[in-house]
C-alpha cells in the first residue's frame, strides 16, 4: 500500500473533526506534560543554589550515572511548545 | 371555403330555400360541420400550441435543474477536495503534536529522575520530607501544602524515612 493509499484509508476511516478532536486532547496532554516536566525541572533546580553545583552534579553522577548536568538544570529557560493553527 | 364564402351560400339559401339545385339542408349540415371542424381544428391547435409550449417550458425547467444538479456537484467535488486536504493536514499537525507529547513526555521522566536523585541523595544525608519541603520551598516556586509530589517520594526505598542511613 502506498502513502497516498494509506492517507486516503485514514481519511476513509476518519472525518476531519475527529483529527482535530485528537489534537486538542494530545494539547491538553502535552500542556500537562510540560506542566510536569517544568515543575520536576524548578524542584531539581532548587537543589543548586542550597548544595551547590558541583554537589548536585556529584549526586547526580552518583545515581544516574550522568557526565554532564543537563542544559535545563544548569538554568537554561524553559520552553513551551504552543499550537499555531492555520 | 373561407367562413365569408359559407356565411355567403347560407345567405343565398336563406333566400332561395326551395331552389333544387342545392340541398338546402344538408348543406347547411354540411357547413355547421365545417364550422364545427373549423371550431375543433382551431380548439386542437390551440391545445397543441399550449401543449408546445408547457414543454418548452419543462424543457427549460429541465435545463435549468440540469445545470444546477451540475454546478451543485463540481461544488461538492471541490468541498470533498478541500476536506480531504485539510484532514490531511490535520493529519501532519497531530503527528507533530504527538511527537511534542513524546518528548515533554521523555523530558518529565528525565527531570523527575533527576529530581529524585537529588531527593534521595538528600535523604541519604539525614534530610526528612518535612525538611525537604522547607528546602525545596525556599529554593523553588513549588508549594508543597498538600505534601511533596507523590513521584518525588516514588522511588525512595520502602520502610520508614525515618529508618533510612544518615
Amino acid at each position: 500500500m502506498t502513502a497516498a493509499q494509506r492517507l486516503q484509508a485514514r481519511i476513509d476511516r476518519r472525518t476531519l473533526w475527529d483529527v482535530e478532536a485528537d489534537i486538542r486532547e494530545v494539547l491538553a496532554e502535552n500542556v500537562r506534560l510540560q506542566g510536569e516536566r517544568d515543575q520536576a525541572r524548578r524542584i531539581a533546580r532548587s537543589f543548586l543554589q542550597p548544595f551547590g553545583h558541583l554537589t548536585v552534579h556529584t549526586a547526580l553522577t552518583d545515581s544516574l550515572g550522568l557526565d554532564a548536568m543537563p542544559d535545563w538544570l544548569a538554568g537554561e529557560p524553559l520552553t513551551a511548545i504552543t499550537e499555531e493553527r492555520p | 371555403m373561407t367562413p365569408d364564402e359559407r356565411a355567403g351560400l347560407r345567405q343565398a339559401i336563406a333566400k332561395d330555400p326551395g331552389n333544387m339545385s342545392w340541398p338546402s339542408k344538408t348543406v347547411s349540415e354540411l357547413l355547421d360541420d365545417l364550422d364545427t371542424a373549423e371550431r375543433n381544428l382551431n380548439d386542437w391547435r390551440n391545445a397543441a400550441y399550449a401543449e408546445a409550449q408547457g414543454g418548452k417550458a419543462r424543457a427549460e425547467a429541465t435545463d435549468a435543474e440540469t445545470a444546477r444538479l451540475t454546478k451543485a456537484l463540481a461544488d461538492q467535488t471541490w468541498h470533498a477536495g478541500q476536506a480531504e486536504s485539510y484532514t490531511a493536514k490535520a493529519f501532519d499537525r497531530l503527528e507533530v503534536h504527538e511527537a511534542a507529547r513524546r518528548a515533554a513526555e521523555v523530558e518529565r521522566d528525565q527531570a523527575r529522575t533527576a529530581a529524585n536523585a537529588l531527593t534521595i541523595f538528600c535523604r541519604q544525608a539525614g534530610c526528612t520530607d518535612a525538611e525537604l519541603g522547607a528546602i525545596l520551598e525556599a529554593y523553588s516556586p513549588e508549594k508543597f501544602a498538600d505534601g511533596l509530589p507523590a513521584w518525588l517520594t516514588s522511588q525512595r526505598p520502602a520502610g520508614n524515612v525515618e529508618e533510612w542511613p544518615r
